[in-house]
């Protein structure tokens, strides 16, 4: 049984083929990243693992469960966890409240609980404030917690959005875009914080454009192009392949 | 006598197709949920019985002041409500909000210069004398509601596939982005939706105040069926809409065959709500101007 | 409504609507502040608990509270069956069928005779006992109103303050983030719904208690854009805006008739105000007279 692994995945829209029978496996542990050009149909292919669209043709399999066409919150319940290439953060809430919501299972969240057992729950509350203050900590954004997600820097906006995402206790992590639109500086924190998370056990699937981050960081790496997949191996090997090279000029 | 319902049936549906061209072509056309119609509805059916009533005007000149009153008016909330909130970024239920804000405003300020009982607007001779066809009697305004909203359904085909205004509202309800790009000016086109479906709102109260008279709640009522029309019919195409109309007025009365006549709203609200649950789309699938 | 003797009993009466109308205030804003879900059938929930105390209580006499809880619990039955398959709809569409369950509930009211007396509504419904004592005056009854309304209106700041009200607003947000981070968006809108059409039931309840009197009418779409305009005006997700808003759209208006407005205008001129009350604060105040953090 592998860790995670789509089979023979597809998505039409009306009569166009995003994805077109999409095959991989992916090693717990590791990182592996997604890349192409744009509109090879990556940001496709996460939405189809996390649920957000339903899958024309084939499946998507976690931990030996077929996940295909789970409503999204289930599986994030299972344990796989995704953030957006346009963040989708809760601009009017503060930063620790952005990350409170990634908690699972919470207390509170049951509604006889919130009006009749608050006593019960403070104590849960008061928990949940100190992990958050952890993962905070733990990506440079501690000070920042009750500033407002929409007062943050863009590279601290793209952290927070990986915070909420780690909150989740998710052990399978696909990060659309993470280092898109950031300087050197941010990009270095962002790999640093994916580097972290694979040393604690977590698991990463990321999508990017930023070559030299990717390459940088990945176990392995596959390609995409019009939905196919064209190569995939380590990246010193990818990087190379000449069919990979020509998708890559043609643009 | 089924068929004699059969036929005030699509009388009556033919009406509320009216009212749903009016409605639908603003809806379709720029996804607003525009409460206000009704207002607009009503206060032309106000202006055509204080023209024809109390100033004693001629059937044209109060028909014309009732047009021109709804084309005027319903442009000016695009434009002067509607737009600038858009502009400081307002969201999609804060323009409803409004739009029913303007909805309570004017429907209390007809109420205000009109008291709130029903008037009714007298009748040409001709309009009420019934004739038998087989064994159904139809009246003349009853032909002429028919006639009027057929012709309109097929005049507003005509004008949104052959004529360039006409595409580009097309243009504008398939995909407003596009539309910037394409060079079209999408102030100027939403306006014209305005003031037409306004403007087919006036038409449909004229009719509606000949035959039953006018009231404060006329619009919420207009306003109802529109919308129950267009979703029903299908909220993509100008066509749903009047489909929808149709059926909602046979299903109604036809409807009242078996079931006690009191529940006809009950009925028609019941498909709009199997509708939007099942089949969100309506009738006529998702592709725009059939 | 009862004689009024006097001012005193006056304002008693104007601050027994006030504590209903905040009932109405803060279950509305529940489901249009915290969760973004614009209800228009508010008014028809308020009927529900109006019409099952002014039966029972008329025609088994039973007592005033158990007949709230029925209330409620019938509320909560039709609500839950309602929002199961319309809260899968989107914004524009989920309006439209609250609309459509609004004209259906009331529709259904006028039009069953045997059971709700139709068109003619109920009259002579008594005022409520408790272990002896009856809440005949307006000062009596105004304790029973204002206790509910805090009652009331602490469970809806309870619900607001806590990881539900917090799911409440990030789906209210971004739905789609909402999901991504684990949370069943359909479980937490049909439990807000129910909530929200449960406690305007209790609303219902004492209005039919107070008025003595009720008929479909009552309970029309002009009620449900009114508590609506009241959320909105006193401040979205906010339960003190609420009572605020209620205070400010009942308790202002009743100072017009000080002016010596002709009676037959008064009453649409401040359904005017209101209105137009509606235009002016989203366009310049869409917060609402309390901002969201305010008075959570």
């Amino acid at each position: 049984m592998s860790y995670f692994e789509v089979q023979e995945l597809s998505k039409d829209f009306d009569g166009l083929r995003a994805v077109d029978g999409f095959s991989s496996g992916f090693e717990q542990g590791k990182v592996t990243s997604l890349i192409g050009p744009n509109g090879a149909g990556k940001t496709t292919v996460f939405n189809l693992m996390s649920g957000f669209l339903q899958a024309t043709k084939g499946r998507v399999l976690y931990r030996g469960t077929d996940i295909t066409g789970m409503a999204p919150f289930k599986i994030v319940e299972r344990g796989v966890a995704r953030t957006f290439q346009d963040l989708r953060l809760f601009y009017h809430m503060t930063v620790q409240e952005n990350v409170l919501l990634g908690f699972q299972r919470q207390r509170e969240e049951k509604l006889v609980e919130a009006i009749f057992a608050r006593r019960r729950s403070r104590i849960e509350r008061q928990e949940l404030g100190g992990r958050a203050a952890e993962i905070l900590g733990r990506l440079g954004l501690a000070a920042k917690s009750r500033e407002l997600a929409r007062d943050l820097s863009y590279g601290e906006q793209k952290l927070l959005a990986i915070a909420r995402a780690m909150a989740t206790d998710a052990d399978l992590l696909l990060l659309d875009e993470p280092a898109a639109g950031l300087g050197r500086h941010a990009v270095e924190t962002i790999l640093g914080v994916i580097r972290d998370l694979v040393k604690g056990g977590k698991t990463v699937l990321l999508i990017d454009h930023h070559m030299e981050a990717v390459m940088g960081v990945s176990d392995w790496v596959i390609v995409l192009d019009a939905g196919k997949k064209i190569a995939e191996g380590p990246p010193e090997q990818v990087q190379r392949n000449d069919e990979v090279i020509k998708v890559y000029l043609g643009l | 006598m089924l068929l004699q319902l059969a036929v005030n049936g699509i009388i009556a549906g033919s009406a509320y197709a009216l009212l749903a061209l009016g409605f639908g072509i603003i809806y379709g056309t720029t996804r607003t949920f525009h409460f206000a119609h009704g207002a607009v509805y009503t206060l032309a059916g106000y202006v055509f019985y204080h023209s024809l009533v109390v100033l004693g005007l001629p059937f044209f000149v109060g028909v014309a002041a009732a047009l021109a009153i709804a084309a005027g008016l319903g442009p000016s909330m695009e434009q002067f409500i509607y737009r600038p909130l858009r502009t400081v970024g307002a969201s999609e239920m804060e323009v409803l909000l409004s739009s029913l804000g303007l909805y309570v405003l004017i429907e209390n300020l007809i109420i205000i210069l009109w008291r709130s009982d029903p008037r009714s607007v007298p009748v040409a001779e001709a309009l009420q004398r019934g004739i038998q066809i087989g064994p159904v009697w139809v009246t003349g305004l009853q032909f002429l509601v028919l006639a009027t909203s057929l012709v309109l359904w097929g005049a507003l085909l005509l004008f949104l596939r052959r004529t360039k205004l006409g595409k580009a509202i097309r243009a504008l309800a398939a995909d407003p982005e596009m539309t910037e790009i394409v060079g079209i000016d999408e102030r100027r086109v939403r306006l014209f939706v305005y003031a037409l479906g306004s403007a087919l709102a006036g038409v449909a109260v004229v009719l509606s105040a000949i035959d039953t008279g006018i009231a404060p709640s006329a619009g919420m009522n207009a306003l109802l069926i529109a919308t129950i029309s267009v979703i029903v019919g299908g909220t993509n195409s100008i066509s749903g809409g009047v489909a929808g109309g149709f059926l909602i007025g046979v299903a109604e009365n036809v409807g009242i065959w078996q079931i006690a006549s009191e529940w006809k709203q009950a009925i028609a609200f019941g498909l709009l709500v199997v509708f939007i649950l099942l089949r969100p789309t309506g009738l006529i699938g998702p592709r725009w101007a059939k | 409504m009862g004689e009024v003797a006097g001012p005193v009993d006056y304002i008693f009466y104007i601050l027994i609507l006030v504590s209903i109308y905040a009932i109405l205030a803060v279950s509305l804003n529940l489901l249009v502040g915290m969760t973004g879900l614009i209800s228009m059938a508010h008014a028809a929930f308020m009927a529900i608990g109006a019409y099952t105390t002014a039966l029972l209580v008329t025609g088994t006499g039973m007592n005033f509270f158990f007949t709230v809880g029925i209330g409620m619990l019938i509320a909560a039955g039709i609500s839950a069956l309602l929002a199961l398959p319309s809260l899968r709809v989107k914004g524009d569409h989920y309006i439209i069928a609250s609309f459509g369950f609004q004209v259906i509930i009331i529709s259904i009211l006028l039009n069953w005779p045997s059971l709700t007396r139709g068109p003619f509504g109920i009259m002579g419904i008594p005022r409520p006992r408790l272990f002896g004592f009856t809440f005949a005056s307006y000062q009596s009854f105004f304790l029973l109103s204002a206790g509910l309304a805090i009652v009331c209106s602490l469970v809806a700041w309870r619900v607001s303050t806590s990881a539900f009200g917090a799911v409440l607003r990030a789906i209210r947000e971004d739905e789609v983030a909402a999901q991504s981070l684990g949370k069943d968006v359909t479980r937490f809108k049909v439990l807000v719904f129910v909530l929200g059409c449960s406690l305007a039931a209790v609303a219902g309840s004492l209005y039919a208690s107070v008025a003595s009197f009720i008929d479909p009418f009552t309970f029309d779409i002009a009620e449900s854009i009114f508590v609506l305009a009241i959320v909105i005006i006193g401040g979205k997700g906010n339960v003190l805006g609420s009572v605020l808003g209620a205070v400010v759209l009942i308790a202002v208006p009743e100072l017009l008739k000080f002016l010596a407005v002709p009676s037959a205008i008064a009453d649409p001129l401040r359904r005017m105000l209101y209105g137009m009350l509606l235009v002016v604060f989203m366009r310049f105040m869409p917060s609402g007279l309390l901002p969201e953090r305010a008075g959570r």
